[in-house]
């Protein structure tokens, strides 16, 4: 089932084009990564999608009402931001601001709250903890929305390894499950590893699209990322590595 | 619930020893008699003089303290306050051009009109700054940019005073008071303080949802254009009735909140309730207070309020220092 559909999406600040005419589908069951350098246009492309920049072109979720967005995706900005002192279980609770209809609420806060590990924080103060953490507590909001599909803008990024890992395979599980995953980061290892689908933006045009094998190629990150990486095949999936960073600029 | 209802009996406790607080010397139980049958000197007292000024300090408080934890939350800054925005300033110029021109004499309750149309003038020129859709940012400086007109013209009419006593009358009333207040006050006070409340009481969600940022309250479905212009119209509404008919009372807006905050666990909706309770309680303390303090000598209750609030904050800010370091 397609969840997301971008079509001839473009942002401009000022002349300048920072998303440029890009075109693309999230359905169920997949995790997507979007990748792309410092300035490709990552987090723009997001907030567009979700309606709150402006933007030229169409998305099937900017088009919905007002009203509907809130059950149809999920927004983790990058910024982590909780601005009162308020409880985790409060603070993953404004997911359910507006109730799944037909759902216990408090079932679905408490299922958010297990798979981010947060059952033993419900009564800590959201503000009082680590910044690693917060970003914890923010992902399970997120969750607590309940929606089949999930924005998250680097989600992973100042996490410790361990909890990038059961980050990454908790999105997997929950693609797995059915929901439609989206999120920016900037460890092409770990995209390569968990993600479905690897989006590669190159200053605000769809560089690449595809399974990690397919876009994840030497040539491709020498020409949109300027490095070459380490490449294996195991178990758990792929292997890419960044070992080396090319001289010539593009 | 507990502090709801902790707030509740102190204030009706406030209401009923503001009753019987003034010159006429009257026991409790005589005071309280002749409110409902007097008809004599006290109960004149009672029903014109004391009644309308305990249910003034409610009104003033209440809304100074619903706005205050409104604007705070919707701003997520908790040094934000009604005046922030410029509606105060703008309604005391209003008053003061009133006083100055004669209108406040000449035309019945002429004072609080032209201090309400002030404060309605400065939100049009406030939104017409900030634009609808501009973000809270853009509302703190747009509202300071208001602010610093007002209170230039403010300066500019008692520059260009007539007379000394034209002067000294506009000092006075912008020290704000609750002094010989009636019930037509009230009359023109309640309403616009009442559709103020219900409008900020529409937003609780919305600021709620604002505790995460304004990119997450919108994809909670919350309409950030709607929430700002409920909220802008609401504090213009109950804050520019209240400036209206007593004057400009700081500190309340600021501090009330500020205070309530952690006992409530902070979350902007639970505390907006507990914030008018709790300024409706202070207000009407320190009415209590002005008249107990100095009882011949007609000390202002801004002034009083600001003697009170400004250490208070002034502690307030040294304690979340010393929390953040």
């Amino acid at each position: 089932m397609t969840l997301l559909t971008l079509k001839n999406l473009s942002v401009r600040r000022g002349q300048c084009p920072v998303v440029d005419n890009v075109s693309l589908e999230i359905r169920s069951h997949e995790l997507v990564g979007l990748v792309g350098p410092n300035g490709a246009g990552k987090t723009t492309l997001l907030k567009a999608a979700l309606g709150l920049i402006e933007h030229s072109g169409d998305s099937s979720l900017a088009a919905l009402p007002l009203n509907e967005r809130s059950s149809t995706a999920a927004w983790m900005p990058q910024e982590r931001e909780i601005n009162w002192p308020i409880s985790v279980l409060e603070t993953v609770a404004l997911g359910q601001l507006l109730p799944t209809k037909n759902l216990d609420k408090n079932e679905i806060i408490n299922d958010a709250l297990d798979r981010t590990g947060l059952i033993n924080y419900r009564d800590r103060i959201s503000t009082e903890l680590s910044g690693g953490e917060q970003a914890r507590v923010l992902l399970a909001r997120a969750l607590a929305q309940n929606t089949p599909l999930i924005l998250a803008d680097e989600p992973i990024a100042g996490l410790d390894p361990a909890t990038q890992l059961t980050t990454m395979k908790m999105f997997a599980d929950m693609a797995k499950e059915g929901k439609g995953i989206l999120i920016s980061l900037h460890d092409l290892n770990l995209a390569a590893t968990f993600c479905t689908k690897i989006i590669m933006l190159d200053r605000g045009r769809l560089y690449a699209i595809g399974d990690p094998a397919q876009t994840m190629t030497n040539e491709n990150l020498e020409k949109v990322f300027n490095i070459r990486a380490y490449h294996a095949r195991t178990d758990n999936g792929i292997i890419c590595q960044p070992i080396e960073v090319l001289s010539h600029s593009n | 619930m507990n502090l709801k209802l902790t707030l509740l009996i102190l204030l009706i406790a406030l209401f009923f020893l503001s009753l019987s607080t003034g010159h006429t010397k009257a026991s409790f139980s005589q005071g309280i008699t002749a409110l409902y049958y007097g008809d004599g000197p006290l109960g004149t007292v009672m029903r014109q003089i004391r009644l309308p000024r305990a249910i003034l300090a409610m009104l003033v408080g209440a809304s100074l303290g619903v706005c205050g934890a409104a604007l705070q939350g919707y701003l997520r800054n908790p040094l934000a306050e009604p005046g922030l925005i410029g509606v105060s300033g703008s309604a005391a110029l209003g008053a003061v051009i009133s006083l100055q021109t004669g209108f406040a004499t000449y035309v019945w309750m002429g004072l609080p009109i032209a201090a309400f149309s002030f404060a309605t003038l400065a939100v049009l020129l406030l939104l017409l700054l900030a634009g609808p859709r501009g973000s809270s940012l853009t509302l703190i400086l747009a509202g300071i940019a208001v602010s610093a007109l007002a209170g230039a013209f403010t300066s500019l009419a008692l520059n260009l005073s007539p007379n000394p006593y034209a002067t000294s009358e506009i000092v006075f009333w912008l020290m704000g008071s609750l002094a010989d207040r009636s019930f037509e006050h009230v009359w023109l006070a309640l309403p616009f303080c009442v559709i103020g409340w219900l409008m900020i009481g529409s937003i609780g969600k919305a600021l709620d949802a604002l505790t995460l940022g304004e990119d997450v309250a919108s994809s909670l479905s919350i309409s950030l254009t709607k929430t700002k212009l409920l909220l802008v119209f609401g504090v213009a509404s109950s804050v520019g009735a209240a400036t209206a008919v007593c004057g400009a009372i700081g500190f309340v807006g600021l501090v009330v909140p500020h205070l309530l905050r952690p006992l409530v666990k902070g979350k902007p909706s639970t505390l907006l309730l507990v914030s008018g309770l709790g300024g409706a309680v202070m207000v009407l303390a320190a009415d209590i207070a002005v008249r107990v303090i100095l009882p011949d000598r007609d000390l202002k209750l801004g002034v009083l309020m600001a003697i009170i609030g400004a250490p208070l904050f002034l502690h307030l800010i040294y304690k979340t220092r010393s929390a953040l370091q």
